[in-house]
């Protein structure tokens, strides 16, 4: 059977952008594990013995969190045609996050032991990526537009996501309210997200299994998502079907939305910054994207992750969670984006 | 109005509060530590109203006792209804509400604000607690009885090594840093708090700081948990013997599981005794 020249094209595209991507993640990757999180101070150098492992975790943890996080990102935007889709801004983060806490809330309340105690222990990914798809399913479902009144609005799209983000945001505080005082303090670090969650090695090898298995066909679909970004009926006319391509892509990015939520709890604006660089550096070409904006998600996320654990050390208080960093970064950037489309007023 | 705003710091003139109609003291309690206090002093009959945290401090018999509110907020409504002789809380001074200022000039209630940042606050609270529920005796024996246990564990350990202990409060790997009760309370047990040397208050840190920390002995907070069980083997401990420390090498690594050990109490010499035997052991 031989395969058709677009696929040839895209295989090779593809090629071309892992070689081009992986090395500078690997460079950065090396340069996070020289940066030493001290007791007091900062410290750069390789480290020893006793902390590797624990240095491999973290900058390894911001790379996953922040390679699905963007691929999330980057799908989203070329299915909703929306340059402002992020899974954390359409509630799909939270929707996870719901999905986290009322596990959690649960395992601390459960007294037993057992089997039932060790799947509550390692079981959070069913909940966070069930989260998720439900909030991405929900918001898609409230956002679509009634038959035959034209394609789906760009802006009631975000004001969904925005809505559904905060009654997922009002059933997060609920489940505040019903935790007992004592894992009170778990539950808000864990809204602030970070990356140093201590999760089992097993509970972290499950979310990058997930994540790769949710990427796989947002990797393959890159030429489908070209044609996608264009009108329902332009993509379909060339053969695409376009139901099928959207059910497949929004339920990946859910599932690696999810998966990321495990390792590090809600990170705003990686899924949102990371497309518009590489946008900007590789072209919008959805073949080359859903290879690069991964790349410069973990790259992004690294960095800022590796910026607060540098410096740790120089504060009193200890770490600052590193989605304060990455929602201080995205704010303003989603504010100029929002600005820019809307021709100059907001 | 100053006389009604008082500062938990065993104000001399502080006597039992009566009621407006007379009476005996009708306190309403938003501190959890507080609360805690009031039951181990005997002064629960006094209690009127309590915070959503406070219930299970109350014996059964106050288990219905009305909820007021929290730290964060109050129900005025059910404050008034309440009637009151005094109120309290625990804030920053700035921040006690205009509202319930100007509700304790009209009602003629006190407010009593207590600060909990060490252990000396902690026995002037009792006191206080004491004098404004017609408990001062029973306050007095129960500040002394706790001072002298203190002594004990002090004498029974002094000439023992101080270990470097990191106390983990949280799965987010907060610790406990100086300048808290929690941190002389490791001292009083004849432990060093490493986590000191990170910051005070309760730092988050990073579990590479932590094997920096290099602890002889690593306490890892599980309130309201099942005790610890299997030694070493305990599943819950899995992830903590990754760390190539003392603590963890030498199998001194323990769950605390006491669910009132983060409550500052006269109780406080039982949990001082239990983390030195842990700290010791």
């Amino acid at each position: 059977m031989t395969k058709s020249p677009g696929h040839q094209i895209t295989r090779s595209l593809n090629l071309q952008m892992w070689s081009v991507w992986v090395l500078p993640a690997v460079a950065v990757f090396f340069l996070c594990m020289m940066v030493a999180s001290e007791v007091k101070g900062v410290g750069f150098y390789w480290p020893a013995e006793n902390v590797r492992q624990f240095r491999v975790d973290r900058v390894l943890g911001a790379a996953v969190v922040g390679f699905a996080l963007a691929a999330a990102g980057v799908t989203l935007q070329a299915l909703l045609r929306n340059p402002l889709a992020d899974p954390y801004i359409l509630g799909i983060s939270s929707g996870s996050s719901v999905g986290v806490m009322a596990w959690l809330l649960l395992s601390v309340t459960w007294k037993g032991d057992g089997w039932i105690r060790w799947l509550l222990k390692q079981g959070q990914i069913g909940p966070a990526v069930a989260g998720a798809v439900i909030t991405c399913l929900l918001v898609f479902a409230l956002a679509r537009p009634r038959k035959g009144s034209g394609g789906m609005d760009r802006l009631t799209l975000l004001l969904v996501g925005v809505v559904v983000s905060a009654i997922n945001g009002a059933v997060l505080m609920v489940l505040n309210w019903l935790a007992p005082a004592g894992v009170k303090a778990d539950l808000i670090s864990y809204m602030m997200g970070s990356i140093e969650k201590n999760v089992t090695p097993l509970t972290f090898w499950l979310a990058v299994t997930v994540i790769v298995l949710g990427y796989l066909p947002i990797l393959l679909s890159g030429r489908a998502l070209n044609i996608g970004s264009l009108s329902d009926v332009e993509a379909t006319s060339m053969g695409v079907n376009v139901a099928k391509l959207r059910t497949l892509c929004f339920i990946s990015a859910s599932v690696m939305t999810g998966a990321a939520i495990i390792l590090s709890g809600p990170i705003g604006f990686v899924g949102l910054i990371c497309p518009h660089i590489t946008r900007g550096l590789v072209g919008a070409d959805h073949r080359k994207l859903t290879v690069a904006a991964p790349f410069c998600g973990a790259i992004f996320l690294m960095l800022a992750d590796t910026l607060v654990r540098g410096t740790s050390g120089c504060f009193s208080l200890g770490e600052l969670p590193v989605g304060v960093v990455t929602a201080l970064c995205g704010g303003p950037f989603f504010l100029i984006l929002l600005h820019n489309r809307r021709g100059g007023g907001l | 109005m100053a006389g009604m705003l008082l500062a938990a710091c065993g104000r001399s003139e502080t006597t039992a509060s009566t009621a407006p109609g007379g009476g005996g003291p009708r306190i309403v309690c938003t501190v959890p530590a507080a609360t805690l206090n009031l039951v181990r002093i005997g002064a629960v009959d006094s209690l009127v109203g309590v915070s959503k945290f406070d219930t299970i401090f109350l014996p059964e018999a106050k288990q219905n006792l009305p909820v007021v509110g929290d730290y964060g907020s109050l129900n005025y409504e059910r404050l008034v209804e309440l009637k009151p002789s005094v109120v309290v809380i625990q804030t920053a001074e700035p921040r006690i509400p205009a509202r319930l200022k100007d509700l304790a000039a009209q009602q003629h209630f006190e407010i009593i604000n207590v600060k909990l940042e060490n252990t000396s606050d902690l026995w002037d609270m009792v006191q206080t607690l004491g004098k404004i529920s017609g408990h001062a005796s029973d306050a007095e024996t129960a500040v002394a009885g706790a001072k002298q246990e203190l002594a004990n564990i002090a004498e029974q350990y002094k000439d023992q090594k101080h270990p470097r202990v990191v106390y983990v409060i949280s799965d987010s790997l907060m610790i406990v840093g100086g300048e808290t009760i929690l941190n002389e309370m490791l001292m009083m047990a004849g432990g060093t708090n490493a986590g000191a040397e990170v910051g005070n208050g309760f730092p988050t840190i990073s579990m590479e700081t932590l094997v920096k920390l290099n602890p002889d002995v690593l306490l890892i907070g599980k309130p309201d948990e099942p005790p610890q069980r299997k030694g070493m083997s305990d599943p819950r401990l899995d992830n903590w013997m990754r760390l190539d420390v003392p603590a963890v090498r030498n199998k001194h690594v323990y769950l605390v599981t006491d669910g009132d050990i983060h409550m500052a109490s006269v109780q406080l010499p039982r949990h001082v005794r239990m983390l030195a035997e842990l700290i010791h052991k």
